[in-house]
């Protein structure tokens, strides 16, 4: 059974202890001593109320707790004089740590990214070409006048071949262990 | 001001309702208003009393606020504390000092909320997407265990409620939740909430009915047939 809607208030003023005037007292109990629905009602309002305290109650703050609270208050005004206040800064100084190291991983880790995903294709390196020192320029410049020069040594040691048949520069199996003068000598 | 903000020096707020039973002074504890007068003049024994005796109704608004995390709820305590202290110089003693040092923490917990809101969006945006569906925005992933001993069962229970009772704070307007805290946690009468939120009592009346029908109508499955 629903409790009667044109007495919501009032029953919730009784819930809450706060019907004060005698008079609407007087008929609101008149009312509930015949109407089932409003008094069922109050009773579930009181117990939902009881349950609903019950759960906001904070737990018992041990000594420790109370102390350390109470010296954190003493401490910053046994030194107030002349003293900037540093408002809640234990809890300030935790978010702004954590924001800094936020910040500082969020930029190392935009750079590893960039590096992973879009170093080979960055548009500035496409752009450019790998540039030479000027050491290496002039090898290259001269890559054709070596590569002759390679060929005429070659000719050179064909046409110089001697009838021993041995290629200059190359040791000679029968003059090791000699000096170039002819004289016999054992290497020591 | 945002509008779901209490302004510790709203002329609305300054009248003498009693926010909370005014702590007399007695042989061994002195008064509020001694303690607050020491205070005010940087007297460390006055500032560590006042710590001692509204520490834990500080750490109590927090937790609230915060999402039933024990641990933040400590830091934001930590924080609203050192706001009240801050600002000890403003305090006129128009009103009880309980009822203005209500007005600083809760909104001392307003800010830490948002300021931490903030960086968890920022530090983690999939997060807050989930978020987004509710209007408060509690991380409701954060609920802590239940206690590991008693009833494995009825622990079990316990978290799921707390999980749908934090859900279901979410799903009201930052007044309503404020308004619905005050009331139904704090146990302030609605003259005091006024008071301390700077409301008319017919507004915190209409936020506290429409926050309790908003949360009884999340926690149905909650509530005996
Ligand atoms: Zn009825």
């Amino acid at each position: 059974m629903q409790a009667c809607r044109n007495h919501n208030e009032t029953l919730m003023l009784d819930v809450l202890d706060e019907l004060t005037d005698p008079r609407v007292r007087r008929d609101w109990e008149g009312h509930l001593a015949s109407c089932t629905g409003c008094r069922t009602e109050k009773e579930r309002m009181l117990h939902l109320l009881v349950q609903v305290r019950a759960s906001g109650s904070p737990p018992e703050l041990s000594d420790a707790e109370a102390r350390r609270m109470a010296g954190a208050v003493s401490r910053e005004f046994r030194n107030r004089p002349g003293r900037v206040s540093g408002s809640g800064w234990s809890f300030r100084l935790v978010p702004a740590l954590a924001a800094a190291c936020v910040l500082v991983i969020t930029v190392m880790a935009g750079y590893w990214l960039q590096d992973s995903f879009f170093g080979a294709g960055r548009v500035g390196d496409l752009a450019s070409e790998p540039q030479l020192e000027p050491p290496d320029l002039d090898v290259v410049k001269h890559l054709d006048l070596l590569r002759d020069m390679d060929t005429i040594e070659k000719l050179i040691q064909i046409v110089d071949i001697p009838d021993n048949g041995l290629v200059p520069g190359e040791p000679n199996p029968e003059t090791q262990g000699t000096q170039p003068d002819g004289n016999s000598h054992v290497v020591a | 001001m945002s509008a779901d903000k209490l302004n510790p020096d709203d002329p609305n707020a300054r009248r003498d309702l009693p926010v909370a039973p005014a702590r007399e002074a007695s042989a061994t504890a002195p008064g509020d208003d001694e303690l607050v007068r020491r205070a005010r003049n940087d007297d460390p024994r006055a500032i560590a009393q006042l710590v001692d005796r509204y520490q834990k109704k500080v750490y109590g608004i927090a937790y609230q606020f915060c999402g039933f995390d024990k641990s933040e709820a400590q830091d934001m305590a930590q924080e609203a504390l050192l706001q009240i202290f801050r600002n000890l110089k403003r305090f006129e003693g128009r009103s009880q000092f309980s009822t203005w040092l209500y007005r600083v923490a809760v909104n001392a917990c307003l800010d830490s909320r948002r300021r931490r809101r903030r960086w968890s969006h920022i530090l983690f945006p999939w997060r807050a997407e989930r978020q987004e569906g509710g209007s408060t925005g509690t991380v409701i992933d954060n609920i802590p265990a239940p206690e590991e001993d008693g009833d494995p069962l009825s622990n079990v229970s316990a978290g799921e409620l707390k999980r749908d009772v934090m859900a279901a704070l979410d799903t009201l307007s930052a007044k309503q939740h404020i308004v619905f805290q005050l009331k139904v946690f704090q146990d302030l009468s609605i003259p005091e909430i006024a008071e301390v939120t700077g409301m008319a009592e017919g507004t915190v009346k209409t936020h506290l009915f429409r926050a309790t029908q908003a949360v009884r109508a999340q926690l149905r499955r909650w509530v005996a047939p």
